[in-house]
């Protein structure tokens, strides 16, 4: 359903996307199912010849897409320069790594050549994010990348008309207050700007409020108190068990009148204080109530960006096209 | 190709030390202090100059600059 939304929403942004892997038949079947839907200008890097005799193979005809092969780029020069200033590794160096794609592709996102960035299915995740952090950068006053799920729970009404989203879902396993309230924040813009959603986040723990006193809970608390001072207006509050971010009756009997705020009992966004929480709660969702979730996608990036699991389907890799060109269309620096 | 000489220039380049300071058993992680992302452009580097292929599971593997080397002049004979 939140999917096909985004689809739609997606259809005819026409986002320059450029993908790091463009010699991938999954990546080539994606792009053309995207392109024609004026979704987007698929921009493949590789070789030249592997892209065009996949393509041929597939059926597929590349008029609307640009093939890039890094060592033959007329940008390649320029990319060099800029990445050897970012780096400080010298020029003949770097100019040996910006021929390698996903090098390329992030200096093509980081450039303004690209809108924004899909990759992952060669690279590990870890890879992936080391190299769009080390070259692209984060969010100006944010010091960690992060994931989030969207979660759709059938017979749900509550958060946003039965969806949630869930984070951090893959990248920190144990982040540290500061962290947490860095991935809070880039969680409420994800929500802006994907979803037009007004962010009401739940910093979760096992106390509400004080009710019980552990160094886990002092890192939720200070957490949503670095959140609420880095993020002034957006709804960001806690610490709360996750009953009273989401019944309102339970955070009514659990929270005083005068201190029981907008997002108490009508959290759209859970923050979960580590991965273990946050994987374990994602997957028992999915199980128990029959949820859909969809993601993990990426966050905290100063450019739209997404990786794809090895695993991904044609039809995923759609749907990260989609939510990708949608987050870049309506992206606030 | 000088393989050890133009390898030790590309872990100079990346890692900013002299090549005075590289040994044979000089660890990319424990001595060079190497991040994720310096170990993918070294990666990346290495594929390029040599023209062969670096899964990323085989460089973790090669600890020490004695231990890429071999495995360059390995995988280039292979090549061969």
């Amino acid at each position: 359903m939140v999917i096909k939304d985004i689809l739609r929403s997606a259809e005819g942004l026409q986002k320059r996307l450029i993908f790091p892997e463009g010699s991938d038949e999954r990546i080539i079947k994606a792009a053309k199912l995207t392109a024609e839907k004026n979704t987007i200008i698929p921009i493949l890097v590789g070789e030249q010849s592997i892209i065009r005799q996949k393509a041929n193979g597939l059926g597929v005809k590349l008029d609307d897409f640009e093939i890039i092969e890094p060592s033959t780029s007329t940008k390649l020069e320029q990319y060099v320069s800029l990445y050897s200033e970012l780096s400080k590794i010298p020029e003949r160096t770097s100019k040996q790594i910006i021929q390698q794609s996903i090098f390329y592709s992030a200096m093509a996102l980081k450039s303004g050549d690209a809108d924004g960035m899909i990759g992952g299915l060669v690279y590990t995740s870890g890879d992936f994010i080391a190299v769009c952090n080390g070259v692209i950068g984060l969010r100006k006053e944010i010091k960690v990348p992060s994931s989030f799920f969207i979660m759709e729970i059938p017979d749900y009404d509550g958060g946003e008309n039965g969806f949630l989203l869930y984070a951090d879902a893959s990248v920190n396993p144990n982040p540290t207050a500061e962290e947490l309230a860095d991935i809070a924040i880039s969680t409420g813009h994800s929500a802006k700007m994907l979803l037009g959603w007004e962010p009401k986040i739940a910093m979760l723990s096992f106390s509400t409020k004080g009710s019980a006193d552990h160094p886990d809970v002092t890192k939720v608390v200070d957490a949503v108190k670095l959140a609420q001072k880095k993020a002034k207006g957006m709804k960001i509050e806690g610490e709360f068990q996750a009953d009273t971010a989401l019944v309102l009756s339970t955070a009514q009997r659990k929270i005083k009148a005068d201190d029981i705020g907008d997002v108490a009992g009508r959290a759209n966004i859970l923050i979960f204080p580590d991965l273990d929480a946050g994987n374990i709660t994602y997957k028992l969702t999915q199980i128990l109530a029959k949820a859909n979730a969809y993601g993990p996608i990426l966050q905290g990036f100063a450019k739209p960006l997404s990786d794809l699991s090895r695993g991904a389907t044609v039809e995923d890799i759609v749907g990260v096209i989609a939510i990708v060109s949608v987050i870049a269309d309506r992206w606030e620096a | 190709m000088d393989i050890e000489k133009k390898f030790l220039e590309i872990v100079t380049d990346i890692f900013r030390v002299d090549a005075k300071e590289l040994r044979s058993g000089t660890k990319f992680v424990d001595d060079l202090h190497a991040k994720s992302v310096d170990t993918i452009a070294l990666i990346a580097a290495t594929e390029n100059t040599f023209g062969i292929r670096v899964p990323s599971q085989d460089a973790r593997k090669n600890e020490t600059i004695g231990q890429a080397i071999e495995y360059i002049k390995k995988k280039l004979s292979e090549k061969a």
